[in-house]
Order: structure tokens, then sequence, then C-alpha cells
């Protein structure tokens, strides 16, 4: 399979100053909701898409897997995180948000700062998933 | 406690299982269909063929034919549209595999590989058969 992320390992060798990602204030989930709810937002890792989420009301999301393919879910704050859950899946995915010249940024608990995700575009249209629900 | 100790041996850490063999990583992805996923989210959907040939579908990017092959302990992929091969170090893990990037840094989150029953939807004879 191809990597998420080709660029990994410069662009971790060139995360001159990490600690700038902890510097920004992370987001509430009240301003997350406001920020998402009714989009549908492309989000870039490096120099390549890494998924696109449509942010549905209560609070529920469907996340692309593949083209035409998505899992169902939904989200909570937890501390200063967002955390998803995905069908399928009890295992949360949580990641601080914060806000960059109005859009958002995300990096996973996981994560190492600059393996950041950026979101690069938001519209109003709903995610295609005539795809089978993919269940993992 | 014989029993205990086998069944603690077999359970134990994947990190200490060595990296998945070419003929290992075929006989358990052949004819199935893996969701790759990274920071708990599933970033693509592989399918796997007979010769080791791959089809790769992830968001933002056509279905991608491609094969795989060994390089020393590591399975490579490339597709037809890279130029470039990307190559994992994959070793079990309780839901399937994990896989380390070759060239990423040490404690980089190594990447989730799992069973689906839904394979890409990949147009094209070779998938499925």
């Amino acid at each position: 399979m191809s990597a998420p992320d080709p660029m990994r390992r410069l662009a971790l060798l060139c995360a001159l100053w990490p600690a700038l990602a902890a510097a920004e204030p992370p987001i509430t989930a009240e301003a997350f909701e406001a920020h998402v709810t009714g989009k549908t937002l492309t989000y870039r890792q490096f120099d390549h898409v890494f998924g696109i989420e449509e942010y549905l009301p209560g609070r529920k999301v469907r996340w692309s897997t593949a083209p035409n393919e998505c899992q169902y879910g939904s989200w909570y704050p937890q501390d200063t995180h967002i955390c998803f859950v995905y069908e399928y899946d009890p295992t949360p995915a949580c990641w601080t948000f914060w806000l960059k010249d109005g859009a958002l940024v995300a990096l996973s608990v996981h994560a190492q700062p600059g393996e950041e995700l950026h979101e690069v575009s938001a519209d109003d249209r709903p995610l295609p998933c005539p795809g089978p629900v993919l269940g993992v | 406690m014989r029993a205990l100790a086998a069944l603690l041996s077999a359970t134990g850490p994947a990190l200490a299982d060595p990296p998945l063999t070419g003929a290992e990583f075929d006989a358990l992805t052949l004819g199935r269909s893996m969701t790759w996923s990274e920071f708990g989210m599933v970033y693509g959907v592989e399918h796997y063929l007979p010769n080791r040939k791959v089809r790769w579908a992830a968001t933002g990017r056509d279905c991608t034919p491609g094969h795989w092959y060994e390089d020393g302990p590591a399975i490579c992929f490339k597709y037809e549209t890279d130029r470039d091969p990307d190559c994992w170090i994959i070793t079990r893990s309780a839901r399937g595999f994990s896989a380390s990037y070759t060239t990423s840094p040490p404690g980089t989150e190594p990447v989730a590989v799992a069973e689906t029953p839904d394979p890409p939807a990949c147009p094209g004879p070779e998938v499925g058969t």
C-alpha cells in the first residue's frame, strides 16, 4: 500500500520548532461544532489528501475511507481533545484541533509535531457514499 | 503453568514478532482486502490479487494498480502512478498487521492494517477473482 505521507521524514526533519503546535490554544467543542457542522472538509497531510469528512448535525460524521466508501461515526470532546469513534472500531481517535488563519489544523494524540493535518477546503456538498459501508 | 506459559508466549507483544516474509504476507492477504489506518483513521483500502498484484484505493486518488515485492525484511509496494516504491516492515498485530514505514523516524506510530469484507470499488476483471 501507499504511504499516507511520503514526505513524512523530510517534514519531520524540518519541524524545527515542534513546540509551536502546542502553543496554539485548542479549539473548544462549541467552536469546533460551529466551524464544521453542515460542511464537508478535506484534510491534507504534507502534499497528500489524508481524508475527507462530512459533519452532520448532532455531532455525527461520515469519513471517506476510499473513493465512494465511507465510515459512519460521531465525535465528542475529551479534555482539550476532540475524539472520533467509527462503526466497527471502538477505539477512539483523539486529536487536538486549533485554528490557523481560519482553517482547522489537527494533530493526533499519537502523532509527532510535524504530522499535522490541515483543512484545505470546505464545501456544503455531502460526501458521496454509494459504495458499501466499510466494515473493519 | 505450561499451558499458561504457552498461551502467554503465543499472545506476546507484537513488537517481538519478526517481520512477515513475502510468503507469509502473501498467504495472509491473497484474495482479501485490508484497510490501512493512521492515527485511528482509515486512509485507504487495498485488495490483494494473485502474483503479488494489488489494487490500492485511497481518498483523493483513483484506484491504482500495483504490485509488491520483498526487499530484505521489508515489503515494498510499487504503483503504476508512482515513481518510487513504498517500503514497510510489517508484523502481526492483534487486529491484523502493524506496518512501519522504513524511512520513518524511530517512535513513529505504525500504520494499522486490518481485514475488511468490502473490497475497494475498483473496476477491473481481476478484483474479486
